[in-house]
Order: structure tokens, then sequence, then C-alpha cells
């Protein structure tokens, strides 16, 4: 993805001698907006790619040394739908591509699918649906042989990440046949399912089991042949949320070890998994996060890895010698050592005595030294999602921060990914209650601690995270001086009303009650209702296209700041969704955010 | 001690906005092809 070119994502290819080139084209933007968040948006089987364009979403087909896309799919249904695919994956013998298929109506909610393409012809046509009847589907695969169908599928008002079923069943003549589920079901949460080389079954499969040292309250690995059998027994996680189709976590090597990244008390580790054996070995490597894990046929093993003091890049690793290479790094800016802020993971006790997780990080800029006496104002990041989580690893965006001045505190509240079930559970009806209380909790700890300045806290966040900071601004008022909400939730009624179908329950699982007789919950749990507890000034950033967060929620609350009579700044930016895309918005808002804070906390 | 003494409140960042978003790109879902060792990334 390139904020230089206004966001657009374009398929890159490394060929055989390290070579890159663009094989998207000017004018196409490989992204699907199934679930509105995407993922899966290509599959490359030999010479031939297929994409999702962004505008018009159809399927293109491109020969990979050709300059020319041609539509393999119509620019509407025949039904007067718009069709959207993500998760594209091609059969073994390159003559069918399987997808998550959605329906997009303008009159009623949008219907889902597992929907196969047939690719002989190279004609334009509508797919044909293959899976109906759940609400939701994802991670489509063929077997390597290409008889056997996977994949996943839930129903409102889970999600994928409460309750879902991972499905098999025999593809045969454009249909499926003999389907039946695998595992899952109520209270399992299963991702990644992937068939080895020799066509068995594997997946990352939890279960709500109550007990957090029980090895089922994490997401381990399973295989599953005619009975399930659990491969990894780790209080760790191998899985992650399902919030953008095309992930992978763990892949195949040449002698069916599994190459996996596990997630333990806030780092990554990339592990071999002996799965006859069952047994685990560290890959050593000075890495702490790791995302999209793929090898290839000679052992290479490719991945997005990041650490604390590096900036995202793609790896390969060959696994036998464990030498690393880097083959595209994310940005060409490198900051010197000295102006680097290492974080440090810490776990403090929260106000109902439980426990909490989080990242600080103090500030370091080598071009200056604080006073011995002085202690900084601290700026607390409050991630999204709000299942998902933070990692500690180097961002560009944190460092800015740190080398101002600030320390930073980057809150992994309950209810965040990375640690068991039973925590990522614990915000199940408390969204905005005891998550809030953790980032309040962890602000006081820090205080306590006399690492910083307790006249002087910030509070940013976007998404579910600016619904924090509205939410930690309006219940603890004297803790938080000023606020930066990205797209932040001001009224969850406004939300729920407008929100997609993806997400259109999950608010009624983290409030425990739903529209409309759970109105009162809602209207306490959203901030637009206790702007009277508000003592201190906001800054609100919103694009004019969001389509989760729509931009009459932000405007909501910036219109009940003005009438309060409260400092604020309302920033819309033309064209821009849910997360900013284009490096100019981007700019122009942490520099907005940096005056404003300035302005509040230390000019005034 | 290295550095001009301030307080940290009088620290101006080490890098720019423009650089913390300059030449930067997201990158995600790679996908490998047999022994060609091709990757697509984005």
């Amino acid at each position: 993805m390139r904020p230089i070119e206004e966001g657009r994502y374009v398929i890159v290819q490394r060929d055989e001698t390290g070579k890159l080139r663009d094989i998207t084209q000017p004018g196409f933007n490989v992204r699907t907006r199934v679930h509105e968040y995407g993922g899966g948006a290509y599959a490359a089987f030999n010479n031939i790619i297929y994409f999702v364009n962004f505008k018009d979403q159809r399927i293109y087909r491109q020969l990979e040394d050709s300059s020319k896309a041609h539509p393999i799919t119509p620019l509407k249904n025949g039904d007067g739908s718009l069709g959207k695919y993500a998760s594209l994956t091609v059969s073994p013998d390159g003559k069918k591509l399987l997808f998550v298929y959605e329906k997009e109506y303008d009159t009623k909610e949008n219907a889902n699918f597992l929907a196969v393409l047939n690719l002989n012809s190279g004609e334009i046509s509508e797919p044909s649906i293959i899976a109906k009847g759940y609400d939701f589907y994802a991670d489509p695969i063929f077997s390597p042989t290409g008889e056997k169908v996977a994949w996943l599928q839930w129903d409102h008002p889970y999600m994928p990440w409460d309750s879902t079923e991972l499905m098999v069943g025999t593809f045969e003549k454009n249909a499926l046949h003999d389907v039946k589920r695998v595992a899952g079901g109520r209270d399992s949460a299963i991702c990644f399912p992937r068939f080895d080389r020799k066509n068995k079954l594997y997946f990352v499969m939890d279960k709500a089991v109550g007990d957090p040292s029980s090895s089922e309250n994490w997401w381990n690995l399973y295989c599953y042949t005619d009975k399930i059998e659990r491969i990894t027994s780790e209080q760790a996680e191998f899985g992650e949320p399902h919030w953008v189709f095309g992930q992978s976590n763990y892949d195949f090597l040449s002698d069916n070890r599994i190459i996996a990244k596990m997630a333990k008390d806030g780092a990554d580790y990339l592990v071999v998994v002996d799965p006859k054996k069952k047994s685990l070995s560290l890959v050593e490597n000075d890495l702490s996060n790791y995302s999209n894990i793929r090898t290839d046929d000679e052992d290479s093993v490719f991945f997005i890895g990041a650490s604390n003091n590096k900036a995202a890049a793609i790896y390969s690793l060959d696994i036998d010698s464990k030498n690393l290479d880097v083959l595209k790094r994310s940005s060409s800016i490198e900051m010197k050592r000295g102006d680097i802020s290492m974080p440090e993971f810490i776990t403090y006790s929260t106000k109902d005595e439980k426990q909490s997780h989080g990242f600080l990080y103090m500030p370091k800029n080598s071009r200056y030294a604080a006073p011995e006496d002085d202690i900084p104002p601290l700026l607390v990041l409050a991630h999204g999602g709000p299942t998902a989580s933070t990692r500690g690893s180097f961002s560009f965006i944190i460092q800015f921060w740190t080398s101002a001045g600030f320390a930073v505190i980057d809150v992994d509240y309950r209810g965040s990914t990375g640690y068991g079930r039973e925590y990522r559970d614990a915000l199940l009806s408390l969204w905005g209650v005891i998550d809030a209380e953790d980032v309040a909790d962890a602000v006081r700890y820090v205080i306590k601690e006399g690492k910083v300045d307790g006249s002087m806290v910030a509070v940013r966040g976007g998404s579910a995270g600016g619904y924090m900071v509205q939410r930690v601004m309006t219940r603890y008022p004297d803790l938080f001086k000023v606020g930066a909400s990205y797209f932040g939730i001001g009224n969850l009624i406004t939300l729920v009303e407008h929100t997609h179908k993806f997400e259109s329950h999950y608010i009624d699982n983290l409030i425990g009650t739903k529209l409309p007789e759970g109105e009162k919950e809602y209207k306490d749990r959203s901030p637009i209702n206790h702007l009277d507890r508000l003592k201190a000034p906001m800054i609100i950033f919103q694009g004019s296209n969001d389509k989760i967060v729509t931009p009459d929620c932000s405007r909501e609350v910036a219109r009940a700041l003005k009438e309060r009579g409260i400092e604020y700044e309302y920033v819309e930016y033309e064209g821009e969704s849910h997360g900013f895309r284009t490096k100019n918005n981007n700019v122009d808002s942490l520099n907005r955010e940096f005056t404003f804070y300035r302005k509040i906390l230390i000019i005034r | 001690m290295k550095g001009k003494r301030a307080p940290f409140t009088e620290w101006k960042p080490a890098i720019s906005a423009e650089e913390v978003f300059s030449d930067v790109i997201g990158l995600s879902e790679i996908q490998t092809e047999g022994k060609k060792k091709r990757i697509g990334l984005r």
C-alpha cells in the first residue's frame, strides 16, 4: 500500500534473481471491499494473476508479462447487486478460482457465499455459488489434489473470534458434496485452515473453557484426519482475530514440519513445529513481530517481520542455515539508534485485582538531555479493534512522540488478543468499562512509579481506540488533559445504525445487550451522552468516506464540544475512509495533533 | 552527557511528520509460487 499514490495497493513481484517489479498497472488498485476490511485480493497461478480492482470490485485476469488486465466478472450482477470477492485461491489444476463472495445490495443487507469461477473461457461471467446459508464465510482452500475444499463459516451475532465452524467437502463438477463440520461450533474460534502436502487438514482453535491455564484457552494448532488431534499445547497464541482475509500465521516445510508465528507475553516468536513428535523449537533472531508466513518448495520461508528498533520488512529465511535476508523494507528512512526508544513490556494490577498489559516507551532523542529532576508528559495509545493487539514493534509514529519528549504507553487492555481466550473474552458485555479502567490504571501505574508527569497526560487512538479516547476522557476527566480521536466512536447507537454487516452485532456482544431493548445501556456507554463530564480539549479526525465510523458520528461529538464551549478541532479529510491512506492527510493529522497537544499541555 | 540540556516539553521530534509517512509502504499478503521463489507483495 503506497500512501504516496493515494493509498493504492500494488502487486509487486520478486523474481528468482531478486529483481522487483510492479505487476499492477497504473489505474488499478488491488483491494477488495468484502467485509469492508478486505484482504485476499489476489491470487497467482503460473504466469497468471487474478486480482480485485478497488474501483469496480471486479476480478481481473492479467498475464504477469503483460500490461493488460481484463475483467472476468460483470460490473453488476443480473439481480442488480454488486459482486465483491475476497480470499482468492486458484485450484491446483488452475481451472477454478475459489473465493468468498459478497453480494452488495442497495436496498437490503449484503449476502455472503463461497463461490467459484471457471477460468477456462476467460469470458465475463457471474460466479457459481457453492456454499450458502451462513452469514459469513472465510479462508476457503483447496487440498493439494483439488478434491477437497475446506473453509470457515459463522453466523450472527458472533464474530469469527467467538464461534466459528471448520467445514470440509468434496469438490466435484462445480459443487460441494459430502459436506461436514470438522471442528468448532459455539465457543470455539477457529482460524487459518491449511492442508499440508499430504492432504491433511490443519487449523488453529481455541475454546472458551474458563480456565486460563488450560491450553484449550489458547489458540493452538490442531489437525484432522478422522478425528481432531492437538499438535501444540502452549499457553501462547498461534491464531489471530480474523479482521482481514489473506493472512497466514503458518505454513509447511518440505518435510511437513510447520513454521509458525506464536504470540506470548506481548512478543511474537518464530517456531518450527514437528507435528509427529508434537515438539516445538524456537528460530532465534532479533525480530519480535511476524505476519504473512509463507514457504516455497525449497524451504525458504517468507514473512513480514519487525523488531523493537527495525521497521517492518519482508524477509526470507533459509530454514537450514537460518540465514535471514531483507527483501523489501517498508521505509527507506533510518533513525539513529540514539533516537530510538525501546519498549518495556509491563504487566500491572488493575482496580479489580486482575492484570493488564502494555508497552512503555520513555523519551529518547540524541539531541537533548532532560534535567535530572524533570519528568516527561505521557501519551497513552489505545489500539483499535477492540479485539486486536499492539506488539511493541518499531513504529515511526511512536518514535515521533518519544523523540518529542513524550513517554508513551501503548495499552493491551483486557479484550486484546495474544493473551488467551479468557483475556480476550473479558471484554464481552463490558466494553467501555474494564478496558477504560485498564487504560486509566496504566496511567496511574506509571504516575505512581514516578516515570511521568501526571499533570500532562494525552490520549490518542483510532476507531475503537478513538472510542477509548472519548470514553476515558469522559469517565476520568481529571486524569487526561487532552485527547486525539481518529475516526472514533462517540455514539454507539449511531454506530450500530450505520455500521456494515460484518460488525452489525459485534457491538451487541461487547455491550451485552442489543437495540432497542438495550437502549439505556447503549446510551450509558456512549461518550456523547457524558460530555457534561468532559473537561479536556479534543482534536477529532474523520474521513468523509468512512463506512465503519461514519462522519455523522464524529460531527456529533464535535457539535457537542462546541455547544459546551470546550476547546476542540474537527478535521474531515475528503475521500478518506476508515484509516487514512494518503500521505498528505497522515502528515497533516500528525502535525495538527502535535500542535494541539503543545498548545493545550505546554504553551498554556 | 550528550545533547542539549532541555526539559522534555522543549524537545523537538527527531523525525518529522513528513518523514514518518515518507516513502513508507504497507506490506501485506505474501504469496509464493513453487520453486521459482516468486513472491507477490504490495
